[in-house]
């Protein structure tokens, strides 16, 4: 299982060229017009690294309701493997109860992030911009800690 | 040989300590932190600790802020794992004699988390006493575990 | 008369804060009767949060990275009765239309009570729930979701 660790300001680059936005499986690198990348925060925003392969970035942390959203990118590095270190991390490391993520409905990572104990909560109409048009995406929720 | 030096204003040199998931200077998860993060941990009066020109270890020793007793202070010490038990707690005890020498000293706090095996090391060959323990405080390393608190009072206190 | 939504000083911001308190109402993912004003203000700053006036609370639209032409939004008004809350949402609706360029909008509820039997009649319609997500009242409670056009 590839290593999370800190970011560093080295690994802007990393973070510029895997960072698509928060998605919660997303590989092959943003090219032109991305997304700004998130900045650590060090309260809501929390970035973690595993160098020249990819980011997790877990952001809207709340440790009252001990949830966040995680987004995963990778440039070509497996991204399912990445997912699976970072919620180790979120359960074992950060004591979240949950995690989130969004994926466009029907993207084909769903069966990935489905195997790794994911489950599709709410479809939200309109919600990613793809390819010229307002598409419906899907909130998936992994329980980690059921406490 | 540990040689000790203030961090100063560029505390870059010591960044790359945390990337040891157990290096627990004022952190739980040293190596999940951003490069700001860990600066923001740093201050001037820290002390770097350098073996063979490689950093290998952070002592800072601030007054205790919750009561105000000029001779009260908090010891936050870490060292790398290649550094053995006996080493580092002879460089913090150097480093408390040096500041003992030029401000009055006459207690010494330090906690540990409960399950971590070298922090404990660590303060109980420096010589601080077991004072008692919080319960079931701090996740650590995928587990619950209490608080340790430690003490050194200067002798004559 | 058309309900006013405009933008919120910092000042009325705090005191509407205060209010919303008072009356135990949570807004935009933060509950105000446990998170300090600064945190609230910090996190208004993180999610690049716009807030507005409406009535006696507020109204906040927070942009959608994935989607610029939608935004979560919440409201809250303490006191408020059901047509009042139909009108100050539609208003605020038909703003996010007409100044902020949206399409569509979502509401995530930061905390259950009773704000949700107001959002069908402004034309939101619920679209599910995610389990378990809010700790309220000593226990975890599933958090609900509503969708609606912005025309």
């Amino acid at each position: 299982m590839p290593e999370l660790r800190g970011y560093r300001t080295r690994d802007a680059g990393l973070l510029a060229t895997a960072w698509q936005g928060p998605l919660l499986m997303a590989t092959g690198g943003a090219g032109p017009f991305a997304p700004p990348p998130p900045e650590p925060d060090g309260h809501w925003c929390r970035v973690l690294v595993v160098p020249d392969a990819g980011v997790a970035v877990l952001d809207r942390i709340d440790h009252v309701h001990r949830t966040a959203r995680l987004s995963v990118a990778t440039l070509d590095a497996p991204v399912v493997d990445l997912l699976a270190a970072a919620l180790v991390v979120a359960g074992e490391r950060l004591r979240l109860r949950q995690v989130i993520g969004v994926l466009p409905t029907g993207d084909e990572q769903q069966t990935a992030a489905a195997a790794l104990g994911f489950v599709a909560e709410v479809t939200i109409p309109e919600h990613v911009w793809r390819d010229g048009n307002a598409v419906p995406a899907t909130i998936w929720r992994a329980g980690l800690d059921d406490t | 040989m540990i040689s000790t030096a203030f961090i100063g204003s560029d505390p870059t040199a010591a960044v790359e300590l945390f990337e040891e998931p157990d290096f627990y200077f004022r952190t739980p998860v040293p190596d999940l932190l951003s490069e700001p993060e860990i600066r923001a941990l740093l201050a001037p009066d820290a002390v770097l600790c350098r073996s063979g020109g490689r950093p290998v270890g952070l002592i800072w020793l601030p007054l205790a802020q919750d009561h105000g007793y000029a001779g009260h202070r908090v010891l936050h010490a870490r060292f790398a794992r290649r550094v053995p038990a006996d080493a580092a707690a002879g460089t913090v005890g150097s480093v408390l004699c040096t500041l003992a020498g030029r401000r009055p000293v006459h207690r010494v706090t330090h906690t540990v988390y409960g399950g971590d095996r070298r922090g404990v090391a660590l303060a109980e060959a420096a010589g601080f006493e077991l004072e008692g323990a919080l319960p079931v405080l701090v996740a650590v390393g995928g587990a619950w575990h209490d608080l340790r608190l430690y003490a050194k009072v200067a002798a004559g206190a | 008369m058309t309900p006013e939504i405009v933008p919120c000083t910092t000042a009325q911001l705090r005191r509407r804060l205060e209010l919303l308190t008072d009356h135990r109402m949570a807004f935009l993912g933060r509950d105000t009767r446990t998170d300090p004003v600064a945190m609230i203000e910090d996190w208004f700053r993180y999610v690049r949060a716009r807030l507005f006036t409406a009535g006696d609370g507020l109204f906040g639209v927070v942009p959608n990275e994935l989607n610029p032409h939608q935004a979560e939004i919440d409201i809250a008004v303490p006191g408020a009765s059901a047509a009042e809350y139909t009108a100050l949402l539609g208003a605020a609706i038909r703003l996010c239309r007409t100044h902020l360029d949206l399409h569509s909008v979502v509401r995530i509820e930061p905390n259950r009570d009773g704000r949700a039997a107001h959002l069908e009649p402004a034309g939101l319609r619920p679209i599910g729930v995610l389990h378990g997500c809010r700790f309220q009242d000593g226990d975890y409670h599933d958090q609900r979701l509503w969708w609606g056009q912005t025309a």
